[in-house]
């Protein structure tokens, strides 16, 4: 299931909540702070990784949302990550719940901005919430709702990626050379956090911490998804991996 | 119930210098740390090293004399073998009880003596792995260390330079061939004495990598598997006596097998049914 991260003050708790419910009908999760950390986490480090994990970053834009410092860094933490990978599926949508338009926020000056979020009905916001995540024009904003009552997670569900081969260990030695360049700790633990949705514990020493990474990967069929997420072309390094195109040596199902 | 014996604790990684020791070290460590191990690399130079101090202190020189170059020269080889007696006391009998996966690397041209001081017990623990290459490769590889570490003193620094091992240790022509072997049918001969004995140590396995190619990474792949597949299993947990011994059976009929089958004795034999 595809994530998204919800962005919001705790002023506007309950819109949020009307937000992940629209998600949630449409197929996607969300990760709402106050309902997915536990008392007592340590939040910065966990949010920052939630945050850039997700596929998708949700903005409940509102004055309250605007007068947060904490709400901006988000959303820039959000763009320079998309920056780093070519992840077709990681927009930002803005929901402006109240007029909030008039402050300056260049981060926020690119994306379309629903407008009058506030007014829409759950079948409406569900609908305009689709087409964000489809890239579809939403049409005639009268017509939102009626589109969005016929949507299902069935039909609107993003199927996952088929799995990826098992690699071998002269495949593994491979991809953990082109990603050896990557040596922060920070960076490989986030990298983990984007594949597995969770936090991976994992060495210091950069070295180490590629091998553990990449062979857990490999066994969960994941190696298409680490490539993506760390600008690597799975075609050029292993081929295709349903096509027979033969790359650098295919993924080989032994093991 | 079959008795159990516990996991391994300690490797011997052994093989002419140039074979690809500290390449399987580099690769062992790796796996053993990625799956949550925690490993200590060791070599026998400091024990020789500490000999040949204790003999200098005590104004004795028959067994070592001293040298500009390398420090020392050994005059007398079985202070090879005391080196490994050191490495048992001061390693191997330490270690009882840690977790502590314990990689020792040596090089000698004969091992036939190299574990006699070593009790079962403790090779009941231990894992052999056999670095395999011709003389004559491993004097090319060496002959391009020195070439690297050349450069590297020179400051000419290359990416070539780099991608050989930072441990590099040159071992000359000459020693190549005084200390492991004058020629190619010595060095055959010595190849399979060095199997055998190897193979037949009470150890509780043994491996023999080949790398004779010029392929550093295909050469990885397979320590990386032989490390992952067969490896890894003997640290992980106690194996019975009745699987122990199936498994070393199963070794020992390969290595005779590889060494039966091995070219230079077939054209031994054949010279020797045409004399």
């Amino acid at each position: 299931m595809k994530k998204a991260f919800i962005s919001y003050s705790h002023h506007d708790g309950d819109r949020a909540a009307r937000v992940r419910d629209a998600l949630g009908a449409i197929g996607w999760s969300a990760f709402l702070d106050s309902e997915t950390l536990p008392p007592g986490t340590a939040w910065r480090k966990t949010l920052r990784t939630e945050l850039i994990s997700s596929d998708l970053l949700i903005i409940v834009l509102t004055k309250a949302w605007v007068d947060s410092d904490f709400s901006i860094a988000e959303l820039d933490n959000y763009v320079k990550e998309s920056r780093r990978t070519s992840k077709e599926s990681r927009s930002v949508i803005p929901l402006e719940f109240e007029r909030a338009t008039d402050y300056l926020i260049p981060q926020l000056d690119k994306h379309q901005i629903v407008q009058k979020a506030a007014e829409l009905s759950d079948h409406a916001l569900r609908w305009v919430l689709f087409c964000g995540i489809n890239n579809k024009p939403p049409g005639p904003r009268e017509h939102w709702a009626a589109n969005g009552s016929g949507l299902t997670p069935t039909v609107v569900a993003i199927p996952e990626p088929p799995k990826s081969p098992r690699l071998s260990a002269a495949q593994r030695l491979r991809l953990e050379s082109k990603l050896s360049h990557i040596q922060s700790p920070q960076r490989i633990r986030e990298i983990a956090w984007k594949m597995f949705g969770r936090e991976v514990e994992l060495p210091e020493d950069s070295k180490i911490a590629w091998y553990k990474l990449v062979k857990m990967v490999s066994e969960a069929g994941l190696t298409e998804r680490l490539c993506q997420a760390t600008d690597l072309d799975y075609v050029r390094l292993f081929g295709s991996s349903g096509s027979g195109e033969k790359g650098e040596g295919r993924p080989t199902d032994k093991q | 119930m079959s008795r159990m014996i516990g996991p391994a604790r300690f490797v011997f990684v052994v093989g002419t210098p140039g074979a690809g020791k500290s390449l399987i070290c580099q690769e062992l460590e790796k796996v053993l740390e990625g799956n949550d191990f925690k490993c200590a690399r060791h070599g026998d130079y400091p024990f020789l090293q500490f000999l040949y101090k204790t003999d200098m202190d005590s104004e004795c020189y028959d067994r070592f004399k001293s040298d500009p170059k390398s420090e020392f020269i050994v005059l007398d080889p079985s202070v090879y073998d005391k080196a490994l007696e050191l490495v048992y006391d001061n390693i191997l009998k330490n270690a009882k009880g840690s977790r502590t996966i314990k990689i020792i690397e040596f090089s000698r041209p004969r091992y036939d003596t190299s574990f006699l001081y070593y009790t079962l017990e403790a090779l009941g623990q231990s894992l052999i792995v056999h670095a395999s290459a011709s003389i004559q490769v491993c004097i090319e590889r060496n002959e391009r260390r020195k070439t690297m570490l050349e450069n590297r003193l020179k400051g000419q620094y290359s990416a070539e330079v780099f991608k050989e091992d930072p441990d590099v240790h040159y071992v000359p022509p000459s020693v190549m061939s005084n200390f492991y072997a004058k020629d190619e049918e010595e060095d055959a001969r010595r190849s399979r004495d060095q199997k055998l004995v190897l193979s037949l140590m009470p150890a509780r396995s043994y491996f023999c990598l080949d790398n004779s190619e010029d392929d550093r990474e295909a050469f990885r792949a397979t320590v990386r598997q032989v490390a992952e597949e067969e490896l890894l299993p003997l640290f992980e947990r106690d194996e019975s006596y009745e699987d122990y011994y199936y498994r070393r059976r199963d070794q020992l009929r390969a290595t005779m097998e590889s060494i039966a089958h091995s070219p230079n004795l077939m054209q031994e034999a054949e010279s020797l049914a045409l004399a």
